[in-house]
């Protein structure tokens, strides 16, 4: 009998386990919704009316600490500048097999043309694959500008995204990263992520 | 042994395996054989780093590679038909993972998980292999730092379609 009642024991925990919900996530049917600040796959983007952001100085680099980033730049042809600025990026070469998604390179850009976006499916059966090239990676010239801004931006709706002074915007980012609501656009992120004492610092400094 | 030793010279396919293969007696045996190695890929336990961590992660409940009939990961290479390099080759460990892809049996395929097996990685010092397919064939490139455990399954999704169209059967 002491030998027959922890087996049923067992079996009794094994029973009970049978009505619980299902832990599983279906992966390639279902998917587990990411972080907001999910950093994969580079993106560069587009100004409004289709010119490219990327000037071409070459910031991100030298700052990517595996020397990701391979970059050409060439001076614009004046009559038909590819962006705004004195020169574009000609080669714009991006190796995902090194890049270690730190996202400093989206920290260093000067024009904000790089964002991070979610999307880490990027198996590929060999290394020259994995090397994407400007236009695999620049969204297309008809697609609306909806990461204007970093992309820890990207929840905001698309009204919030005005043409910004780089001051406000230094100080959305600092809001946003700080999760200080800013007078701008109410609440950049939600206060209640954060606990303990600096959150409650942080409630009284804002309130 | 130096790892310039035993760097991999491909294999010439025999004459039999393509005699063989033109058949068309041998063309539907060779579906049914992938269908059923690429439904029960046996991973060889094998961690190097903190991927690793990352590929247990894609065994548990919440991801389950169990689905994929990829689960059962075997203590001993002569058990294993998928070897999944999940972490810094270091010049020290590489005849290690040399050795231990010999003593799998054929069929056998790599997974390189990771920027550091895949390419290197941020290390590229004389201490680390810059990518493990200069000792070892390697069959899908996962990058990342490390990668989720999504996109470790996506990478043996991919594999399985490969092994379904490569149409071996020795």
């Amino acid at each position: 009998m002491s030998r027959i009642v922890p087996l049923f024991q067992g079996l009794w925990v094994t029973f009970r386990h049978l009505f619980r919900r299902r832990f599983t996530i279906q992966y390639p049917e279902e998917r587990r919704e990411l972080p907001k600040r999910a950093r994969w796959l580079l993106n560069l983007q587009r100004h409004p009316d289709g010119k490219e952001r990327c000037v071409g100085c070459m910031l991100c680099a030298a700052i990517c600490p595996t020397e990701a980033i391979f970059i050409i730049a060439e001076e614009n042809d004046p009559d038909q500048p590819v962006s705004h600025g004195e020169r574009y990026a000609r080669v714009w070469d991006y190796d995902t097999g090194r890049c270690i998604f730190c996202g400093f390179c989206v920290e260093a850009c000067p024009e904000e043309a790089l964002i991070m976006t979610p999307i880490f499916e990027l198996a590929r059966d060999s290394r020259r694959k994995m090397i994407l090239h400007k236009e695999d990676i620049t969204v297309p010239p008809s697609t609306p500008p909806r990461h204007t801004w970093l992309g820890f931006y990207r929840e905001l709706p698309e009204e919030e995204l005005p043409v910004m002074e780089p001051y406000q915007k230094h100080l959305r980012y600092e809001a946003y990263l700080r999760g200080i609501p800013h007078p701008d656009h109410g609440e950049a992120r939600k206060i209640e992520f954060l606990e303990g004492e600096h959150a409650q610092h942080l409630r009284e400094k804002t309130s | 042994m130096a790892v310039e030793e035993i760097r991999l010279s491909r294999r010439e396919e025999g004459a039999l395996e393509r005699t063989l293969r033109q058949s068309i007696l041998f063309t539907t045996v060779e579906q049914v054989a992938g269908w059923a190695r690429k439904n029960s890929l046996w991973p060889l336990t094998f961690g190097l780093a903190c991927c690793a961590i990352e590929m247990m992660a894609s065994t548990d409940p919440r991801h389950d590679l169990a689905r994929f009939g990829a689960e059962v990961f075997r203590a001993s290479p002569r058990q294993a038909d998928l070897m999944i390099v999940s972490g810094t080759v270091t010049m020290k460990m590489a005849p290690v993972v040399r050795r231990l892809y010999e003593q799998m049996p054929e069929p056998k395929w790599v997974i390189a998980m990771g920027s550091c097996s895949s390419v290197g990685g941020p290390y590229n010092s004389y201490a680390v292999l810059q990518g493990v397919d200069q000792i070892i064939p390697v069959d899908i490139y996962v990058p990342g730092c490390p990668p989720r455990p999504e996109a470790l399954i996506y990478a043996i999704q991919k594999l399985q379609e490969k092994i379904q169209q490569s149409g071996r059967i020795f």
